[in-house]
């Protein structure tokens, strides 16, 4: 299973955060985007229609948190203005400084499509990235 | 943040009376003040386990803190500070942090009252809860894209806040009158407001957003101090009121994420170490500290005006179904204060006044009667302080009281607080028609998402009776009138 990439959704009193992993930093931080469009959106991302888009992303932050919570607001920024649901994120860099991918997704032209609940803002709080050379596991909550 | 081990918070507290609980300084390293907690026994023991008291300890390590580190009593856990939570800063050695106001800058609650009784609406209750539905947008996102109007001019609502809105038709001036701050903050500096942010918001003025924002129509249920009521306009039971929960949606979360990261990097510069990251900050008197400040007051303007902006397409939607054009339909503004904000406020600590900068996370201001800082109409009486409940139960209108003045920097209460997570809400309530539910106990609900309802229904949140009594008992604020709802949109 140590090659396997995932989420799971973390349940929290008052707000809602994601688990992610997978083999490499890339693999854990794309799947910890999939679960924020999951909560966003109420369901799979992969399920949602509209018009295809790909789109180039580059964030920087000096530690792996600081990466991880600019990777996810950053995309938390194009859905709020541009309504992209990424399906499928290439990561092409995942060091710090540095994440540089290619976003490829939807853009949600009916806004009631989104099912889930608004995520407000990404936050520090149990924050955490473990790296090591074989796994990669991530945990992020989000303001709701 | 230290995670430490579930306690029993009485072997911790020295407890004052009934409601009031000090955590000692002593209590943990680098406290610099001690904290006071309202409550009752019941709500401290049923903090066991909760990391909202080792919060409000956190809190006290912040520089420049003065007098307490205050927790309300629906206090809960929170990112930085706990929600209901209070700390008020020198401005010489002091600290702004955002964790002490929260994502969702100036999110707050404004009331109307209208000339309309039960007996108005109740027939018609569906054609308005639905009419109210298609005009304040609600849900997730850019706000309705099918409701949106022409581009907005977001820098004169960041600047100008609620009166930028009357200005420009969202309407009248006397609605201004009954603002906190008059619904234009002072000190607003727009340009620290990031066209990223300016983005994220423009689309959404005017619009409600989800969670456990609402609208809902209410009726006055019970009124314990007439000659308060009278002054805000509440004259018999039954009339009818509409409260709007909501903030800065989209503009202020970006402003509070930017600043989160400057604010990380300014505590490196300025060599503060504190036990949790997310309560960094910056000296108040420091480029980025001034920074977030301007930064802030341009999006709690930005809220101000949002709620102003849906009070008059409440105001629309109410005289549209109503059939008098708006001309029969008085809709007022009794109150709109703000819940997650910092404000330069004057106080007096140790019998000195000075200028503090007072941060609100979750907490009401409440100003008592005689304050030059509550509207005229108002000050023999003192500030309305507004207290949601949920959407099955109800809701209170309550004065600010001396006490709170000398005890709170004139601080209380802000709502119930959570009782389930959302998941554990949506699991309690499989298979429940809510709607129904509600329909059943006179309550007509709309809402974008049905999750979502079951999230924010009664059994998900604590009894706000229970919050307002000890506030009542503490002296800080006095309860003036109790409202049910008929009628609710929610995302």
């Amino acid at each position: 299973m140590a090659n396997d990439a995932g989420y799971a959704i973390v349940e929290h009193t008052a707000d809602v955060g994601v688990r992610a992993w997978g083999p490499t930093p890339a693999a854990a931080f794309a799947a910890a985007a999939q679960g924020m469009y999951a909560i966003t959106l109420g369901r799979d991302p992969a399920d949602v229609t509209g018009p295809r888009v790909a789109r180039s992303v580059t964030v920087y932050g000096d530690t792996w948190p600081d990466l991880l919570v600019n990777w996810l607001a950053e995309l938390l920024f194009r859905f709020s203005v541009e309504g992209l649901a990424a399906q499928a994120c290439d990561i092409a860099a995942c060091v710090p400084p540095q994440c540089s991918a290619t976003v490829h997704g939807v853009i949600l032209e009916d806004e009631d499509a989104a099912e889930g609940v608004e995520i407000k803002a990404v936050t520090y709080h149990q924050l955490d990235v473990a790296v090591t050379p074989a796994r990669t596991t991530v945990q992020v909550l989000f303001d709701i | 943040m230290k995670e430490k081990a579930p306690q029993n918070w009485r072997s911790v507290l020295r407890r004052q009376d009934a409601v009031r609980w000090e955590l000692p300084a002593e209590y943990m390293d680098g406290m610099r003040v001690p904290g006071l907690i309202f409550a009752d026994e019941a709500m401290i023991d049923a903090m066991a386990g909760d990391m909202a008291m080792q919060q409000v300890a956190n809190m006290a390590t912040l520089p420049g803190i003065v007098g307490h580190a205050l927790a309300m009593p629906d206090i809960h856990w929170g990112y930085g500070f706990p929600i209901g939570g209070v700390a008020a800063m020198r401005l010489e050695d002091g600290v702004v942090s955002p964790g002490g106001v929260g994502f969702d800058i100036n999110c707050g609650v404004r009331l109307l009252r209208t000339n309309l009784r039960e007996r108005d609406v109740s027939d018609r209750l569906p054609e308005i809860v639905n009419q109210l539905f298609r005009d304040v947008p609600t849900g997730l996102g850019r706000g309705r894209k099918k409701k949106r109007g022409p581009s907005i001019d977001v820098e004169g609502a960041l600047a100008g806040g609620a009166a930028w809105a009357v200005a420009n038709g969202h309407g009248s001036r006397e609605d201004l009158d009954a603002i906190e701050a008059g619904g234009n903050l002072p000190g607003a500096d727009t340009s620290m407001v990031s066209d990223r942010a300016r983005q994220r918001g423009a689309p959404q003025l005017g619009s409600l957003g989800s969670g456990n924002h609402f609208l809902e129509m209410q009726v006055v249920e019970t009124i314990a101090d007439e000659q308060a009521a009278r002054a805000f306009g509440i004259t018999e039971l039954g009339q009818v009121m509409v409260s709007i929960h909501t903030g800065s949606r989209g503009l202020g979360h970006q402003v509070c994420q930017e600043y989160l990261g400057v604010m990380q990097r300014a505590m490196q510069e300025y060599r503060i170490t504190l036990p949790d990251k997310q309560l960094a900050c910056a000296p108040i008197r420091s480029p980025e500290g001034q920074s977030y400040l301007g930064a802030m007051a341009a999006a709690a303007n930005f809220a101000f005006a949002n709620r102003q902006a849906i009070t008059e397409r409440t105001r629309r939607a109410l005289g549209h179904v109503l059939g008098r054009s708006g001309t029969g339909v008085e809709v007022g503004v009794v109150y709109d204060v703000a819940h997650n904000i910092a404000k330069l406020e004057r106080h007096r600590v140790n019998g000195a006044e000075q200028t503090l900068c007072v941060h609100r996370k979750g907490a009401t201001r409440a100003l008592p009667a005689g304050d030059p800082d509550v509207p005229a109409k108002y000050r023999a009486v003192g500030q309305p302080v507004l207290i949601p409940g949920d959407m099955g139960r109800y809701s209170y209108v309550l004065v600010g009281q001396e006490r709170a003045r000398r005890e709170t920097f004139a601080s209380t209460c802000h709502g119930a607080g959570r009782l389930l997570s959302r998941g554990a809400a949506k699991k309690k309530l499989a298979g429940v028609d809510l709607t129904r539910a509600l329909r059943d106990k006179g309550i007509v609900v709309r809402a974008q998402s049905k999750a979502g309802l079951a999230e924010e229904a009664s059994d998900a949140y604590k009894d706000v009776r229970e919050v307002v009594n000890v506030v009542e008992q503490s002296g800080i604020a006095r309860v003036v009138a109790r409202v049910r709802p008929i009628g609710v949109i929610k995302g």
